[in-house]
């Protein structure tokens, strides 16, 4: 299962911007409106720490980026890689059991025979 | 009044990064970024100015954001591959003293100071290419296509009085060194070709034949391999990354059949050429011409080195230490071979693979056939043992080569792959773009009859 490593890299903002890239190719601005967007307002994610957290992920093969040109401005694109998708995976699975865990604490689940 | 803002922001974002060759990249991204935000706010109603600021006020800290973006890029100078090239070019000079004291003749002691000058060269070469930008090569599409050109009529600047002495030195110096150096252009020609179909592949393949031409002329059928091979295989891997539009199989074929297809016209006239039957023969089986060509197969197998050459140092070196030295200069090649090829594919961008693949095979090659030749089993010419046989202008263009590596390594955090016209990422239509929420999405579809 994919881990952070600690050095500020995936887990949280990291993993929602890799689910993000994993339905399809963005460029910067498309994500911030994005995460704001499918979160219902409640992310609101600052460029200036977008784009080290996206370096990040890029320098260790878990997105990919490529200059296009669009209306004669050049624009970097990101996209997800197959180790991004294989660690995305598992960040989704780690997330899903702490979420399922924090949610039986809350709502008083089984007791667990104490 | 908010430009000034945004140039402030900008400076202060710029002032934090360290290596001056990120900050032009990394602050256009996010000033496009800022240029998208500014674009949403006038679209809600604000002024220009007025949504100009405030995207800049969205953007966050610039002296945060700065260090942050100058923690990761750094340039990366792969100083162990710096220290491999010295290494091997002092035991090169070395192995030349030795020679100069063993024989003690002036012109033993002509080649070391002449390889000396050549090693200075050498590294002056090297260091200039290597803390160069090279993508220089292929921010024009004309550059590529022009440094090939170079490379490969620079013996049309010799008088042509000279030129019908092809055996003339400075002649076979034009004719054979310059297309070491083709498969880097080369590779610079295929950046900019991204996104082309197999007609393209076709060309390139067929490019990779003709180019090295001047090779045959000196001739050299080695140089011509040492070339064409090279530039081959960074072609195949270019469709192996899926560089180019169309199919990956169809894509392989097209750059190998020309290939094919010049193997099998060569083979035809080998075999109808009875001077090339012969040396064939005398190749497969030494015993058959013991005094013609057979002779110098049979020595090198049997071990045996019977003149100096600078295209014998492997040969030389091991009748005096023992056949070992054959075992440890094949395990040092596969070693760096295996350690350099792993390095590549770790690159991030496709573009850094095929440059600094081009740049590493031709050394990659030479070594190989060197160690082959020197072993009596290449049945044509050796070239050089990169950094370490004597030769001054081999000495410059291996060095050439070594230096575009170095510089594809040291500028990997930057660069960044071109987006071919056709494969430009498309934005789903907003109609499209359904919520689907926790349910879920059946498609019915029919296999046609």
């Amino acid at each position: 299962m994919a881990k952070s490593d600690g050095r500020g890299a995936p887990g949280g903002t990291g993993m929602l911007l890799l689910a993000l890239l994993e339905r399809r190719d963005m460029y910067g601005y498309e994500m911030v409106e994005a995460l704001r967007a499918q979160s219902r307002e409640i992310f609101h994610l600052k460029a200036g720490t977008l784009y080290p957290l996206l370096h990040t992920l890029e320098a260790q093969g878990w997105v990919t980026s490529s200059d296009g040109t669009v209306n004669g401005r050049t624009r970097r694109t990101y996209s997800i890689t197959r180790e991004g998708r294989e660690a995305l995976a598992g960040q989704r699975a780690e997330w899903y059991a702490y979420a399922d865990a924090v949610r039986g604490v809350l709502e008083g689940g089984d007791c667990c025979g104490a | 009044m908010a430009r000034e803002q945004l140039n402030e922001y900008l400076e202060a974002v710029g002032a934090q990064i360290r290596w001056k060759r990120a900050r032009r990249p990394l602050l256009r991204e996010l000033s496009d970024h800022i240029a998208d935000q500014a674009a949403a706010f006038e679209a809600e109603g604000q002024s220009p100015g007025e949504a100009l600021a405030a995207a800049v006020a969205e953007m966050g800290e610039p002296e945060a954001v700065g260090r942050e973006l100058d923690r990761l890029h750094r340039p990366r100078s792969c100083w162990r591959l710096a220290l491999t090239v010295a290494v091997l070019l002092g035991v090169g000079l070395t192995l030349q003293l030795l020679a100069c004291q063993v024989t003690g003749d002036s012109a033993s002691d002509y080649y070391f100071r002449r390889q000396a000058v050549g090693l200075v060269l050498a590294v002056g070469v090297l260091v200039c290419l290597w803390f160069s930008d090279y993508t220089l090569l292929f921010r024009r599409r004309w550059v590529p296509t022009a440094a090939m050109a170079v490379l490969c009529l620079s013996f049309l600047l010799i008088p042509s009085t000279w030129l019908r002495d092809w055996w003339t030195l400075p002649v076979y110096y034009l004719l054979v060194y310059p297309v070491l150096l083709l498969p880097v252009p080369f590779a610079a020609l295929l950046v900019t070709l991204r996104g082309k179909g197999p007609l393209a592949v076709l060309l390139c393949g067929i490019a990779a034949l003709a180019l090295p031409f001047t090779a045959l002329l000196a001739p050299h059928l080695t140089a011509w391999l040492v070339s064409a091979g090279s530039m081959l295989v960074v072609l195949l891997t270019a469709v192996r990354l899926g560089w180019f539009r169309g199919k990956r199989r169809w894509n392989a074929l097209a750059a190998l059949g020309p290939a094919l297809t010049a193997a099998l016209g060569m083979g035809y006239q080998l075999a109808r050429s009875d001077y090339a039957q012969m040396r064939m023969a005398a190749f497969w089986n030494p015993a058959l011409d013991p005094f013609g060509y057979g002779w110098w197969y049979a020595h090198l197998r049997a071990g045996e080195v019977t003149y100096t050459s600078p295209d014998l140092l492997l040969a030389e070196v091991s009748q005096g230490l023992g056949r070992w030295v054959f075992w440890a200069a094949a395990a040092g090649i596969i070693l760096l071979a295996a350690l350099l090829l792993r390095r590549i594919f770790r690159l991030r961008s496709r573009t850094g693979k095929l440059t600094a693949l081009a740049a590493l095979c031709p050394l990659l090659f030479q070594a190989a056939i060197y160690w082959l030749y020197n072993l009596g089993w290449w049945p044509s010419g050796a070239l050089s043992l990169p950094f370490l046989s004597y030769g001054v202008t081999f000495l410059l263009v291996d060095a050439a080569l070594a230096g575009v590596l170095l510089s594809v390594f040291r500028m990997d955090a930057l660069v960044r792959d071109a987006v071919a016209a056709s494969a430009r990422p498309v934005s789903l239509p907003e109609a499209l773009n359904i919520p689907l929420g926790r349910g879920s999405l059946h498609i019915e579809y029919r296999k046609k009859a």
